[in-house]
């Protein structure tokens, strides 16, 4: 009886009002039932993990059936949208408003009171600390993303000649799973510092190594301009198996004929190297070099470990952090997060033509 | 196929790879055998590269410290990543069938939408939503977490998942209504087992993002209650512990092992994911 509504809700259109009201009330009354239950924390996951996914479910279910029992005219675009439709909803909701919110609280003060005009974004091209930011920044796009990518490259040809390679692709690539917070543990135990005193002795890796070659001790997170590419080596060892992986892929996708004429030829292996391989497999670098870009403009995570932005080693969002949440002024920080976006702009168009050009997009 | 060098016959190249290990794996191993050791043992020189008494110390210490506050962290993260990767894949896995097989008005600008959203840096969003998460007191809760990372780690699942479901044949899919069988029916039933790769790669994806995010959680959480294992590792490190390396080294190997075993385990599926996008057919 009830298999037999569910399969032909089109005719039991009292049903179909019944159940979206159901479907109402189930995701309301969770809603500020959930509200309510904030001492009972195990009881209030479990309700709130039942409630989330049945409600979701509960309300595609509603929505068919709605959609089903609409004239045939107006059906396929209402049953497109009751599959999309939450979705386009909470993306809308979490994603595209507030970036408008944070384009309109960027010509406002620090409480986001008084119009200010275009003061703050006079503040993020002029002020020195946000130059030295844009400077960092530079130095991750650039030695940052070329390190990934050009190592990546190396690493993938040379894994692509070894017997051992998925063992030996699986290790470069395992770092990736490692978090940053993971990372910044891991990295200031190896650039860990003592300094000269009575009974100290260095614990960081690095420097145990250095001073058993004979060197000093460095603190190797205060030297001032390089301990930026100490930090940026980190993004190295995250992300390095990223391009690897990427690269490796197109790699073997390249015709085995095309190696085997220029072999045939007499080519030798760096000739099919920047001949043969490399243009070959430019789109793919190119893709990955756009998305390590991107991912050193926004970086954020591993400055905030490791320095906080200190000695002289601040970038643009960990600037942004600290204006909203030290500082407290929304205004400057929400035109930082605009500038930020402004740059990654072009970057974005790009990519989004590139896939289209790949058909990725219909 | 290209020939494979025999093992170690190109001297060079052996080396060069080991070497590329060695780096890339030692910090690694040496977090590994830091949270094994000794406190008096971390802290010789010179140091010591396998730990002359393997022990849990460190572990005890980290798991019994504040009332065992290491495990409510642990509990916490399990929690939100499951429960993450069921709401994504809850709200993604229709949504890409509609973009993949139900061409609507606008399907396209809506699928370019979600595109060029995964790439706008989160920055653009913190602070509307942090205001946002206050007024509806999701703040501070693991629901507004989980909603949070829903919403941010969406758009790729769905680029995935629509991808995947755009590659099964239109024919399928016809013959299936002529069959009778309705929408949500033929999704169900014929489209998700034929994309298991694809919905493996995305519950990969979600657990790597959620299990390992700290700014997120940092930042819309206020207590121990909610604060995830990257928050609480951070917190360690900050606080009376700041010169106690095995209770963060044994810690942050703690965090890192389920994100390293899926990765071992589950690769394939992860690499492929990624793939799709990016690589010239």
């Amino acid at each position: 009886m009830l298999t037999d509504l569910i399969n032909r809700p089109s005719e039991n259109k009292f049903f179909t009002v019944i159940l979206a009201i159901f479907t109402v009330a189930i995701l309301i009354g969770g809603f500020f039932l959930l509200q309510q239950m904030q001492s009972v924390k195990v009881v209030m996951t479990i309700f709130a993990v039942v409630w989330g996914v049945g409600s979701a479910a509960l309300l595609y279910f509603t929505m068919n059936s709605i959609a089903q029992s609409l004239p045939r005219k107006f059906r396929s675009v209402s049953v497109a949208i009751v599959f999309a439709g939450p979705a386009i909803i909470l993306l809308f909701w979490a994603l595209v408003l507030p970036t408008f919110r944070t384009l309109w609280f960027s010509f406002f003060d620090s409480t986001g009171s008084k119009f200010v005009g275009l003061k703050n974004y006079i503040f993020a091209f002029s002020d020195p600390v946000m130059l030295e930011t844009f400077r960092n920044n530079l130095l991750w796009m650039f030695f940052g993303t070329s390190s990934c990518v050009i190592l990546g490259l190396l690493i993938a040809v040379l894994a692509d000649k070894s017997k051992y390679e998925k063992a030996f692709k699986s290790l470069i690539f395992m770092p990736m799973a490692i978090s940053f917070v993971g990372a910044g543990v891991i990295w200031k135990f190896v650039y860990a510092y003592k300094g000269e005193g009575i009974n100290l002795t260095e614990i960081g890796l690095l420097n145990a190594i250095v001073v058993g070659f004979g060197g000093t001790a460095q603190p190797w997170l205060l030297i001032p301009f390089w301990n930026n590419f100490f930090l940026i080596f980190i993004m190295v060892w995250l992300q390095t198996g990223y391009a690897m992986v990427i690269i490796s892929s197109a790699i073997k996708a390249i015709p085995g004929e095309l190696n085997e004429a220029a072999k045939v030829d007499g080519a030798n292996a760096f000739t099919i190297f920047f001949r043969i391989t490399v243009p070959y497999i430019m789109p793919t670098i190119i893709t990955v070099t756009t998305t390590i870009l991107i991912f050193s403009l926004k970086l954020f995570d591993v400055v905030r470990v490791m320095t906080g932005g200190n000695y002289g080693t601040n970038v643009i969002a960990n600037e942004f952090y600290l204006r909203q949440f030290t500082y407290g002024n929304t205004g400057q920080a929400s035109a930082i997060a605009i500038v930020l976006l402004v740059v990654i702009i072009p970057v974005l168009y790009y990519n989004l033509k590139e896939f289209r050009s790949r058909k990725v997009l219909k | 196929m290209h020939r494979k060098t025999n093992s170690f016959k190109n001297i060079p190249i052996a080396i060069l790879i080991i070497l590329v290990l060695l780096i890339f794996l030692f910090p690694i191993y040496w977090n590994i055998v830091t949270a094994f050791k000794y406190s008096d043992e971390i802290l010789a020189y010179p140091p010591k590269l396998i730990p002359s008494n393997w022990t849990f110390f460190q572990f005890n210490k980290l798991l019994t410290v504040s009332n065992g506050v290491f495990i409510q962290f642990f509990i916490n993260t399990v929690i939100i990543t499951i429960s993450t990767i069921l709401l994504v894949l809850a709200v993604a896995i229709p949504s890409s069938f509609a973009l993949a097989k139900l061409p609507f008005k606008g399907s396209r600008i809506v699928f370019i939408l979600f595109l060029s959203i995964f790439m706008v840096p989160f920055q653009c969003l913190l602070v509307p939503l942090y205001s946002l998460l206050t007024k509806i007191r999701l703040y501070n809760t693991k629901f507004g977490l989980i909603l949070i990372y829903s919403t941010f780690f969406m758009p790729f699942c769905i680029f995935m998942l629509k991808n995947a479901f755009a590659q099964l044949p239109n024919a399928l899919f016809e013959s299936a209504i002529l069959d009778g069988a309705s929408k949500r029916k033929i999704m169900i039933s014929l489209f998700l087992p034929l994309s298991i790769p694809s919905i493996v790669s995305c519950i990969i994806y979600l657990f790597i993002e959620t299990w390992n995010d700290f700014i997120l959680a940092f930042m819309f959480t206020s207590s121990n209650e909610v604060r995830n294992i990257q928050v609480g590792i951070m917190n360690f490190g900050k606080q009376r512990f700041s010169s106690d390396w095995g209770i963060i080294n044994s810690g942050t190997l703690i965090a890192i092992i389920p994100t390293i075993i899926l990765f071992i385990i589950l690769q394939k599926y992860y690499i492929q994911g990624m793939t799709s996008g990016a690589v010239k057919e």
